[in-house]
């Protein structure tokens, strides 16, 4: 089967530092992918390449079987949804957060529908009342069960994670796993310290440590 | 009527003036008495030169002389902003150049051509001076508007970067940060409106009262003029960030930070 989503020895170097290295890892459709190694390691910055925020300086990022270039990404960020570690709310009432996006182009098709977006939040421990509330007086967790209710409004087919408990408490972080191993129409890659949280999704790929420059391929292990 | 014109004697005790803050610099130990004798050096010289020239420029009043005077102007203005902005020259001078001749240009026209009814649109006292006047206030509008624009999108780049993954163009999700520059290039043009009149008379209605005109026409000036001046500022904020954002992005549409002057060049 061919994968969704491929990691060609992937490699990304900046001021003379290596942020990720020759990571190779193919995500096929409908996967839950955990990918967890030590600060450093470069697990961050594989989900920023797949979204075009960085470019690898050696190797290649494929999805759907097409190279991701500085013009092909605008239709990966399309279909992807992407939540990063400390989510950039903008001020103001969450309600206008989530529904900013329907406002671009590409998500003119979709409808932001107020009753799910609260089913959501609801589903993950947030307080229905929570929509009128001003992103500024948002604790940390909050901020991120919200950005994952705003990818998860926009319904992609993909989602990348980074660190998406790292705010929670054990209970909400593995509740929130559960809920994506639960989707089965959803490709998740998900990057995390907490990898107990997510030891019932398919994989866990561990990232070699930074240190390390012998080991290249990412271990990989199936449940 | 009174007689305009000053003696250089009378003109010298107007620098008398500049023992106040010459005064509070010493005090307070303000480390501006260099800058403020460059300035004052600087202003005095460029002004009598610019007298000088312009008395030539009046009395041939040629329309390409006049056009190419106001040229000059645009360009000095133009290197002056992007120097105030602290960005990397290169990138700017153009698209702001650009900015500027429309932003100055079509204000300039309506006020000749329709406002004043001059016959002549590059005629050289109507050309000149109130061409400095759009520019001039055109200057600090895009000083203010430029800076706000690009230091925002990279103070918050994670706000950015968040919209393009939720799948919007890069006009789309540089639209909150545009909205904010032209609000804080537009705001203190807006309030001097508000208020103009009331707290103090313009130079423009100031000079045609001067001049010996009925208060009522310098009035009447004075509202044309403010109007060209937030019409050019207004067209030249809009243009310049869309000008200039083309230049400041890659395909993948990331800012490239070697545009600003404070981050290592290639």
């Amino acid at each position: 089967m061919t994968p969704l989503l491929r990691f060609e020895d992937v490699t990304v170097e900046a001021d003379g530092r290596s942020l990720l290295s020759g990571l190779t890892l193919d995500v096929r459709e409908g996967e839950k992918v955990a990918l967890v190694g030590e600060s450093g390691s470069g697990k961050s910055t594989a989900l920023r390449c797949v979204m075009g925020f960085v470019r690898p300086t050696r190797g290649r990022v494929f999805f759907r079987r097409e190279e991701v270039t500085p013009r092909s990404v605008w239709a990966v960020r399309r279909e992807v949804g992407y939540v990063p570690q400390e989510p950039p709310l903008r001020s103001g009432p969450v309600v206008d957060v989530l529904r900013e996006p329907f406002g671009y182009r590409a998500n003119r098709s979709l409808q932001f529908d107020r009753a799910r977006a609260v089913e959501l939040m609801v589903g993950f421990g947030l307080e229905a009342g929570m929509l009128e509330r001003v992103t500024e007086d948002l604790s940390g967790g909050e901020k991120q069960r919200v950005a994952v209710v705003g990818a998860l409004l926009l319904e992609r087919s993909v989602v990348l994670l980074d660190e998406p408990t790292s705010a929670l408490d054990p209970e909400r972080a593995a509740s929130l796993a559960d809920y994506f191993r639960g989707r089965d129409d959803l490709t998740v890659l998900a990057v995390t310290h907490q990898a107990e949280a997510f030891a019932d999704w398919d994989r866990t790929v561990r990232l070699p440590s930074p240190m390390s420059t012998t080991r290249k391929e990412a271990v990989s292990s199936s449940r | 009527m009174i007689d305009l014109d000053i003696s250089p004697w009378s003109l010298a005790s107007a620098y008398l003036l500049l023992v106040f803050p010459l005064g509070l610099m010493l005090w307070w130990r303000l480390p501006l008495i260099g800058k403020m004798t460059t300035a004052v050096l600087r202003m005095t010289v460029q002004l009598l030169l610019v007298g000088l020239y312009l008395e030539v420029v009046f009395a041939i009043n040629d329309p390409l002389l006049n056009l190419a005077w106001l040229a000059v102007m645009i360009g000095v203005a133009d290197v002056s902003i992007v120097r105030g902005t602290r960005l990397r020259l290169g990138r700017f001078v153009l698209p702001l150049f650009i900015a500027l001749v429309v932003g100055t240009v079509i204000p300039l026209m309506v006020f000749i051509g329709l406002v004043a009814q001059a016959d002549n649109l590059l005629d050289a006292p109507l050309l000149i001076p109130i061409g400095g006047m759009v520019l001039g206030n055109c200057m600090r509008a895009n000083i203010v508007g430029v800076r706000a624009f690009y230091e925002s999108l990279r103070q918050r780049q994670g706000h950015y970067l968040q919209a393009l993954g939720q799948g919007a163009t890069r006009a789309e999700a540089t639209r909150p940060f545009m909205r904010e520059a032209a609000e804080a290039a537009l705001a203190p043009t807006i309030a001097t409106i508000a208020t103009i009149g009331l707290v103090f008379l313009p130079g423009m209605m100031t000079g045609v009262i001067l001049g010996g005109e009925d208060p009522f026409v310098a009035v009447k000036y004075q509202i044309a003029i403010m109007l060209a001046i937030f019409s050019g500022t207004a067209i030249t904020i809009c243009l310049v960030i869309v000008l200039t954002a083309g230049r400041c992005f890659d395909a993948a549409g990331m800012l490239d930070l070697s545009i600003y002057k404070d981050t290592p060049h290639d």
